[in-house]
């Protein structure tokens, strides 16, 4: 890894504003990301994983410009990604990393054929301006995400679940990007077809040399398609190593919670349980000290004055907890 | 058959796509909707009316004989002319000015919606789309415009630009501005935050190809209906118009004019009325099977 990474995202916060319902009451700041820093290689699959309300998405959302940055920087290739100024550098931006959303139901215009959502892309930036040969790229694209061309004039609510997603892939794939952000797209499906859909999402990488970041709040999915595993809780990164390692030798308190929550494979195996008393705090006012620092049976009086930084224990393991000082 | 059926063969796969795409052909849809037919007739047929009047008309609509006042349909007068549906108070003809009347309130039904309905969207999609400031702007002007009743603010718009259709259609236009911005921008605010806006965002499209492409289709069905509706109570609120004096000038014929006009001797001469009301309710009915018709083949989900 001594390459530079494709993405670095460098101490990205995102606060979003809630407004108070009281009258006249100043409106508060709800920090759904504070401080995370990550670095993404070309051709890796980085699987950012944590309960819901922790920022997954947005951190997502925030790589691909659907939510503007509050501080911090994302580079993609060196390029900072906050200093676009030319409409072409933001088409270029978005031309390179794409998403694919969660829900296949709603992220599809139900007014626009399987043909016409995939092409959109080629046409917004104008890769194949004759229409002969749009058509020729759309039916490969078809073919190779799995959909039957002949279903090119369908809409959008004849398809199925699985079937849709597969159509949300290949709108981002027609693209030919460097970097696709998958925010949990098989958490919508049922269990079968989400074996299709991640085996599909691992074809097409070799294929086309992606770099994901996958999004999902499931263990199982994010231990089968990563490479390296990041794991969030309330906005930060709290352990960050590669996929074997983070079963096998889990050092963060809320990782060992998290993975003593999978049930044991045999009904005589003992494990320790680990659990975490009380609820995750509101995200929203500031924060002192570790975000699990309520929660956490190791909890000292440092965790609760001030926040630990990710720092590495072991080569390409870091872990933000004072306990591995 | 020996053969494996795994792959279709290149012609079959075009056979079905052709099929499908003819299945998705805004025109089959609409000619399979025995209903929209029916509108699509209607409003071809008063459109025809309308167009062809010098032609249809039996009679001058504007020919007074005082004498021949008040007969009922069928009635034949002293100089052996059939009058169809009777004449009016004056002894003009009602079927001729019926005729003719259908030119002028076609075209203030039309022309009204439209001016109301197409400033009316844009301003509702800016507002909605855009929010903030643009947004309590457009939006405070249009509860300015809601302030006044309808008509009273088309009077006002009368009497400023004076009378004629041109002005008639302009003033119940703007009239018509607001309820549709108000509408649209309702709707707006339901689909940009549809997942499938964001998609687009994340693709790289521009505000208005978003705009025009992904949220315009997707309020359009309540704007249709609305806008078939419209063209009823413009074609109505002429005749108020003109009534009040303000509208098309008294020998010009419409379906308003006429039906105010019979509404003082409904007693002793219902069927001018009555006439005028019918060719109303028909064309309204027309516009709203029409429209009917037109929000089902956008529907992506009704083909058939």
């Amino acid at each position: 890894m001594s390459d530079q990474p494709i993405l670095q995202i460098q101490d990205l916060c995102k606060d979003f504003k809630v407004r108070s319902s009281k009258l006249f009451e100043k409106s508060k700041q709800l920090h759904a990301l504070s401080h995370v820093s990550l670095d993404i290689q070309q051709g890796e699959t980085l699987g950012v994983i944590g309960e819901s309300g922790c920022g997954k998405s947005t951190l997502g959302r925030c790589v691909v410009g659907l939510h503007s940055i509050t501080s911090g920087d994302i580079f993609y290739k060196g390029q900072n990604l906050k200093e676009l100024h030319t409409k072409e550098e933001r088409k270029s931006r978005h031309k390179n990393i794409q998403i694919v959303f969660q829900d296949p139901y709603s992220s599809l215009n139900p007014r626009m054929t399987c043909g016409q959502l995939i092409e959109e892309g080629l046409i917004v930036h104008n890769l194949e301006p004759d229409k002969k040969k749009r058509r020729e790229r759309v039916f490969e694209m078809m073919q190779k995400v799995g959909l039957d061309v002949q279903h090119i004039e369908r809409f959008p609510h004849e398809f199925s679940g699985g079937q849709r997603q597969r159509i949300n892939v290949a709108r981002a794939l027609i693209l030919n990007p460097d970097i696709i952000v998958c925010d949990e797209p098989v958490s919508a499906l049922d269990v079968s077809i989400q074996a299709q859909v991640l085996n599909l999402f691992r074809s097409i990488q070799k294929e086309f040399n992606l770099t994901y970041i996958f999004i999902s709040h499931d263990l199982s999915v994010i231990k089968h398609v990563s490479d390296r595993i990041a794991i969030m809780y309330l906005g930060t990164v709290v352990e960050l190593c590669a996929a074997e390692k983070i079963y096998s030798n889990p050092l963060h308190p809320y990782t060992k919670a998290l993975l003593s929550a999978i049930p044991p494979d045999s009904p005589f195996e003992v494990r320790e349980q680990i659990k975490l008393e009380g609820d995750i705090p509101s995200p929203i006012g500031d924060m002192k000290g570790c975000p699990l620092a309520g929660r956490c049976p190791y909890a000292t009086a440092r965790c609760h004055e001030e926040r630990p930084q990710l720092k590495e224990v072991d080569p390409g393991h870091q872990v933000a907890c004072f306990l591995m000082e | 058959m020996a053969q494996k059926t795994g792959a279709l063969s290149r012609e079959a796969q075009n056979e079905m796509l052709k099929k499908e795409r003819r299945a998705n052909n805004a025109w089959h849809k609409l000619v399979r909707n025995r209903m929209a037919v029916v509108g699509l007739v209607i409003v071809t047929f008063v459109f025809l009316v309308a167009l062809l009047a010098p032609l249809l008309a039996p009679c001058d609509p504007n020919k007074i004989s005082i004498l021949e006042k008040f007969m009922g349909p069928g009635a034949v007068d002293k100089s052996g002319v059939t009058h169809l549906l009777g004449t009016d108070e004056f002894g003009r003809d009602l079927f001729s000015r019926l005729i003719y009347g259908a030119q002028i309130s076609v075209v203030v039904a039309i022309g009204a919606t439209a001016v109301g309905g197409l400033t009316g969207i844009l301003l509702g999609l800016i507002a909605g789309y855009k929010g903030g400031v643009v947004d309590s702007i457009i939006m405070r002007i249009m509860d300015g415009m809601f302030a006044f009743p309808f008509l009273l603010l088309a009077m006002i718009i009368m009497t400023v630009l004076g009378s004629g259709v041109q002005n008639v259609i302009l003033a119940l236009g703007i009239s018509n501005v607001p309820s549709f911005a108000r509408m649209v921008r309702g709707q707006v605010h339901v689909v940009k935050n549809e997942e499938y806006c964001n998609a687009a965002r994340a693709l790289g499209e521009s505000d208005k190809r978003i705009l025009f492409r992904h949220i315009l289709p997707n309020t359009i069905s309540p704007i249709i209906v609305y806008a078939t509706m419209n063209m009823a109570s413009a074609i109505i609120s002429e005749a108020s118009l003109s009534f009040l004096g303000l509208g098309i000038m008294p020998p010009t014929a419409s379906w308003g004019n006429i039906l105010t006009a019979g509404k003082s001797y409904l007693q002793t001469a219902p069927h001018i009325a009555t006439e005028a009301g019918l060719c109303i309710l028909i064309t309204v009915i027309g516009f709203n099977l029409l429209g009917d018709g037109i929000r089902d083949v956008l529907d992506p989900k009704m083909k058939k």
